[in-house]
């Protein structure tokens, strides 16, 4: 019976790359690549970014897959290391992130309510908001948000304790609802 | 009415409240406006985030693959494997240096005794002239052979010493140097063998 490298159970994948065994590494980075991309892109905010910030994660999932241990989730495991790579991006491009709260500008006083019902617009705010945002903060709403990680998986993905999960979900969130524009947040505008 | 339940809304939204504390949250938002808009407030925020479009313009996957992969460096090994690996790539020349310094010992042991014997340097060199092992080997291979009872023993002694290749000094440099072969015969098989088992995992077998 043959068995090609994607009907391969990712454990045995896990296994062959840790004993350098490329392809089936490649067959791994195929699997993850749209999680980690989103996860790196979310915490990044620029898709080119992402895309380099991607390539480092895996690079350096690679050199540390040797130590590796399956009990943990493998795409916690990577997600971790993405959300690192994107931090360590992101320090060397300071420029591409927002420097201050103030500079955000969500809503302008004497705007029209119906501007910001714009989706462009709209979720250029959002995506302001999340970057302004302490990356330990973003981070755990990432993968709350936009994986559905449980706070026990993000617990262990971030290698922190499930009370701090929670703690900084619900600070990340405060900020949004202070730093988006009310409206945003009121069902009239939301349902449009 | 009980204490607002803020803290926990977050959690509640997520599913991650259960047993007593979830029954106080369910109870608790039946009464309380405040807490119930402050809900709609988290939920109407989630479907915000959910809204945010994924990363546009990237690569396609295997372009990626393609990319990582010709990325990828080798993996720092660990000290133990690096000793283990040096020792063993070492071994071919350790083997080499054995034969050559075996060889030259031989050649100079063999010159010495010739000059010895045929008084080319008078007593000059006398001090060189290296005590034979040859003797001591035989005697214990016949003390050995003794043990052995009936008269086997006796006859092999016999062979031993009326063989001349036991005492022309060829069989001790002769049994050395097949030894350091098989040695190098051995390493080169395994290297061989290590050497198909990576290029089959890497597929260019």
């Amino acid at each position: 019976m043959v068995v090609t490298l994607a009907s391969e159970s990712e454990s045995n994948l896990v296994s062959r790359a840790q004993q350098d065994d490329r392809s089936a590494y490649g067959e791994l980075v195929r699997r993850h690549y749209p999680g980690v991309v989103n996860v790196v892109y979310r915490m990044c905010g620029d898709s080119h970014l992402a895309e380099d910030a991607a390539q480092d994660a895996f690079i350096q999932a690679w050199l540390h897959l040797p130590s590796y241990r399956p009990q943990t989730q493998l795409r916690g495991w990577l997600y971790r290391i993405a959300i690192n790579a994107a931090l360590d991006f992101l320090r060397r491009e300071a420029a591409t992130t927002p420097q201050n709260i103030e500079n955000l500008a969500l809503v302008s006083p004497g705007q029209d309510p119906e501007g910001i019902t714009i989706d462009g617009e709209r979720a250029d705010q959002v995506r302001r908001a999340v970057m302004s945002l302490a990356p330990a903060s973003r981070a755990v709403l990432i993968l709350r948000e936009y994986k559905g990680f449980s706070y026990q998986q993000t617990a262990e993905a971030l290698d922190i304790p499930v009370g701090t999960v929670m703690s900084r979900l619900n600070y990340a969130r405060q900020c949004l609802r202070k730093l988006l524009d009310p409206q945003l947040l009121q069902s009239e505008v939301y349902n449009g | 009415m009980d204490e607002h339940v803020t803290g926990w809304l977050g959690a509640y939204q997520d599913g991650e409240l259960h047993g007593e504390r979830l029954q106080q949250v369910r109870t608790h938002l039946l009464s309380c406006t405040i807490c119930q808009d402050e809900l709609d407030s988290l939920q109407r925020l989630s479907v915000l985030l959910q809204e945010m479009p994924a990363a546009a313009d990237i690569l396609p996957v295997n372009r990626f693959v393609l990319q990582v992969l010709l990325a990828l460096p080798l993996r720092p090994q660990p000290l133990r494997n690096r000793i283990l690996k040096t020792s063993w790539s070492l071994i071919p020349a350790v083997v080499l240096t054995t034969l050559v310094f075996f060889q030259t010992v031989w050649i100079v042991n063999g010159l010495a005794l010739l000059a010895g014997k045929t008084g080319v340097f008078g007593t000059t060199f006398a001090w060189l002239e290296p005590v034979s092992t040859q003797g001591a080997i035989t005697a214990g291979i016949a003390s050995l052979l003794n043990a052995i009872p009936g008269q086997a023993g006796p006859v092999l002694i016999e062979v031993l010493n009326g063989g001349e290749w036991l005492n022309n000094t060829i069989l001790i440099p002769l049994s050395i140097q097949v030894s350091l072969m098989l040695l190098f015969a051995s390493w080169l098989a395994s290297w061989f063998a290590h050497r198909h088992a990576i290029l089959k995992r890497a597929g260019l077998r």
